[in-house]
């Protein structure tokens, strides 16, 4: 029943030959540029998400159509593409992003680049109302969201305590997709 | 389900923009991120259904994506109840936790139309022709989405890939760092529990190792009789992901599993009538596997890289005493990029070696009783944007060569023409074949009146189907996917009477006997009423005929193909949120009657509510198959006896840390 076919296996070495060539061409002219922008379009748009999937409470805000502001420094590598996803609509509210280096109470979310994410700023934050993202490697011991990432992917814990405390309720569906909740 | 819409754009869609760090800044300009659910943001990996990254919304062709959402809120635990949910697509309960799945027709233990793969790696035997779903213990916890490509898939992935292709993609090990575990327990004595733990390694290497076990025990004694019905499995298995570079990720992954099935006891192939030279066989069958897949994916810019796969699988089956041993080795390396701005050319090649021991008694055996056999494939498409944002074209084939039926093409023509940002129609012809498998061209089964003879000269069965569709999303949260087929099958392999000999042994045999077509219409629907209540609709006609040919006119299997599958099905899901800690979800579905058998047209309900206290638990509890005491789905003349698919309460616990 086994049957072999000498045409079949010349055919299998030129497919072999062709495919060594793709492989070996494979590392030559690739283009890097572009990677850091989509990588902070991603990250971008996860923190649009992040206010997506977040209940304020109604006493935060003077009217039901006041806007959800999101800080972050202008000098931040962030910054730019932040900027991308402000005027987004939040259900009846507007996402305002506002480049600022003073991050304070009239933020509803915000942004905190590592050097500025010490655990006494974060935690005063919180007692302010300020929903707090960062990417410090402890971040999450005093922030509520860490933007994680391994490898290529992006990925986001979150800290349920300091969310509350903020008076921010974050929905299951944010907490399910989180990498790990404390 | 999912397809891409502005709103609920499809997992696909993520794969195309990637977080891969080095997809064009063009690229990420033309895509707006915020327009992608949470999940679809997250989710990277490269999709396989068009072997290369693509929007659902941009292929010509009859696809549903089964979202780890809709997983969740099934309540299901088994990969063919997921498939349920699927337009076109029938499933029936088997005795011992098997199933009967396949697209537009041609149901059965043996569903040899249908090609299914868990990531990538093919888990349609070819030697049998058909898909062991009761050893498929994939944790339903671990996957990601399922991809179901309904209509010829062979352009691209080959034989066999004939009225479906099914590709189940788990997740990366990234979305299950920590620990879970998860409890299940059914009023019909049945439980499963699953457990995982996963880590990270490295800056860019992550791990998850799982083991799961299950236990179904039917003791009924109903309408159909006593029936006594055991089946129980275990599998463990890994998935390690890195990304060492920003254009290269790396997986390995594999499973082991060991499992065990008691046949009814009543069943008349266990205990031969008396005077029966039928030699008895043994009342259990237990199996066992491993697999193992290795891939590599470089991602050379948004429109071009390549990926070569790896994988080996053992597969160790009693069937009754039959079966022994499959094993298999894959590699298959696929490239595509662009040429000239509107040439989209995917290109690939791939190798397969299986390997199949039998088993086998005095009167039923096979001839060979072991045989190793080669599949050489090659395959070239090309996407033509021939109106930008309005008109592609894709044209391509495959060309492989099998030890059964010698060299075959499957060529395909699609085109797509997007009248909208919101409607688009799509039409294809295509021809696919499936291969004979080792059941059909070697097995000898010797009865004192009846004697099956082996067949060494079949062909491939061939199919050429013409469909078209129609996507459109009416409005924000309305959305409408409506296909319409029809496809004609040549040489169609099915026993018949073969002659008679001294003194009066009727000899049947296997051959390309019949021919036969199938027209049908497929729907799905999503409407999302309120933001908190969203109900989705899929449902399908489909009128299938097969002529039988020669001297088998009377005396075939083609009758009890034909008469195997309903001519309608429907499936109505109620996705309510009723807070934003408790789930109640509804799920009716009805499927029309068999004529084989004869098998009742059923209708089903199954509820479920799901509590969760806190970000780390989730309770729920569930009401399957409430309309009925229990039922039968089908009547496999290759099975005993039928399963008996009865009411049940199930409790679910699952714990993340």
């Amino acid at each position: 029943m086994l049957r072999t076919f000498a045409p079949l296996t010349r055919t299998a070495l030129s497919l072999g030959c062709a495919l060594a060539a793709v492989l070996l061409s494979g590392g030559a002219g690739v283009a890097q540029d572009g990677g850091p922008a989509l990588e902070q379009a991603t990250k971008a748009a996860m923190i649009y998400n992040f206010g997506r999937f977040t209940t304020w409470p109604d006493s935060r805000f003077d009217r039901p159509d006041d806007p959800v502001v999101v800080c972050i420094d202008p000098s931040d590598p962030l910054a730019p593409a932040l900027a991308g996803i402000n005027g987004k609509q939040l259900g009846a509210r507007v996402l305002v992003v506002r480049r600022t280096p003073r991050i304070d109470h009239t933020c509803d979310m915000a942004y905190i680049a590592g050097a500025s994410a010490s655990d006494g700023f974060l935690s005063s934050l919180a007692d302010r109302g300020v929903l707090t993202i960062g990417e410090a490697p402890n971040f999450s011991r005093s922030g509520a969201i860490r933007l994680v990432t391994i490898g290529r992917q992006v990925r986001f814990e979150i800290n349920q305590q300091v969310a509350t405390s903020a008076g921010a309720h974050l929905s299951s569906n944010l907490l399910r997709l989180a990498v790990s909740v404390r | 389900m999912k397809f891409v819409f502005p709103a609920v754009a499809a997992s696909i869609l993520a794969s195309v923009i990637g977080l891969s760090g080095i997809a064009t800044s063009a690229r990420a300009q033309t895509v707006d991120l915020t327009k992608l659910s949470l999940e679809d943001l997250l989710s990277t990996e490269v999709t396989s259904v068009a072997k290369k990254p693509q929007r659902v919304d941009e292929a010509a062709a009859a696809v549903f994506v089964i979202t780890e959402d809709d997983i969740r809120r099934s309540g299901a635990t088994t990969i063919p109840d997921l498939l349920r949910m699927v337009p076109g697509l029938e499933v029936a309960q088997l005795p011992s936790g098997g199933a009967a799945v396949t697209a537009r027709g041609f149901n059965g233990f043996s569903a040899n139309k249908l090609l299914v793969l868990v990531d990538g790696r093919a888990i349609y035997i070819s030697a049998l022709g058909g898909v062991l779903w009761d050893q498929q213990l994939v944790p339903v916890e671990d996957i990601q989405r399922i991809e179901v490509v309904r209509g010829p898939g062979a352009t691209l992935w080959g034989a066999n890939a004939v009225n479906g292709v099914i590709n189940i993609v788990t997740k990366h090990s990234v979305d299950t760092l920590g620990a879970s575990v998860t409890a299940q327990a059914d009023s019909q004595s049945g439980d499963r529990t699953f457990a995982q733990f996963g880590a990270q390694l490295g800056a860019s290497t992550t791990l998850r190792v799982y083991a799961t076990d299950h236990d179904l025990s039917d003791h009924l004694e109903g309408e159909h009789g006593l029936i006594d019905d055991y089946a129980t499995g275990a599998q463990g298995g890994f998935r390690l992901d890195a990304e060492p570079s920003p254009i290269d990720a790396v997986t390995v992954q594999g499973d082991i599993q060991t499992g065990y099935n008691k046949i009814a006891a009543s069943s008349p192939l266990v205990t031969p009538p008396p005077g029966s030279t039928v030699s008895a066989l043994p009342d259990t069958d237990t199996f066992s596997g491993a697999n193992v897949i290795a891939r590599w994916t470089r991602t050379l810019s948004d429109s071009s890289g390549f990926s070569l796969q790896l994988d080996w699988d053992q597969v160790r089956r009693e069937l009754l005493g039959l079966y022994g041993a499959n094993d298999q080795f894959n590699v298959d390396f696929s490239d595509h990029f662009d040429l000239g701005g509107r040439n989209a050319i995917i290109w690939g090649a791939n190798y397969n070696l299986t390997s199949d021991t039998t088993a086998g008694t005095s009167d039923i055996f096979f001839t060979p009783k072991a045989r190793v056999d080669n599949v050489f494939g090659a395959y070239v498409e090309d996407d033509i944007v021939l109106i930008p944002d309005r008109l592609t074209v894709s044209v391509g084939s495959k060309l492989e060569h099998n030890d059964y039926s010698g060299f075959e093409v499957e060529p395909s023509i699609r085109a797509l023409w997007r009248g909208s940002a919101n409607w688009s129609v799509w039409g294809a012809v295509s021809r696919a074949v499936r291969t004979p498998s080792q059941f059909e061209a070697d097995l000898t089964l010797m009865t004192p009146f009846l004697v099956l003879k082996p067949n060494d000269d079949l062909t491939s069965e061939k199919m050429t189907a013409y469909e078209i569709g129609w996507r459109d999303q009416i409005r924000p949260g309305f959305a409408l996917d409506l296909t319409a087929y029809h496809q004609e099958y040549y040489d169609l392999i099915s026993w018949g009477f073969a002659g008679i000999v001294p003194p009066g042994i009727v000899e049947i045999q296997y051959g390309n006997h019949g021919h036969g077509q199938s027209t049908g219409v497929e729907l799905a629907a999503t409407a999302t009423l309120t933001p908190q209540w969203t109900v989705k609709v899929a449902g399908d006609l489909m009128n299938l005929g097969i002529a039988p040919g020669g001297l088998n006119t009377v005396a075939s299997s083609n009758a009890i193909d034909q008469g195997a599958s309903p001519d309608n099905q429907l499936s109505v899901r109620s996705l309510w949120n009723v807070t934003d800690a408790i789930d109640f979800d509804v799920w009716y579905r009805h499927v029309g009657k068999l004529a084989t058998g004869p098998i009742p047209a059923y209708d089903d309900l199954n509820l479920r509510l799901a509590w969760r206290p806190t970000a780390h638990i989730e309770v729920s509890l569930m009401g399957n198959h409430l309309l009925s005491a229990e039922r039968i789905e089908i009547r496999d003349p290759t099975e005993p006896m039928p399963a008996i698919v009865a009411r049940q309460g199930l409790v679910k616990v699952a714990v993340r840390y």
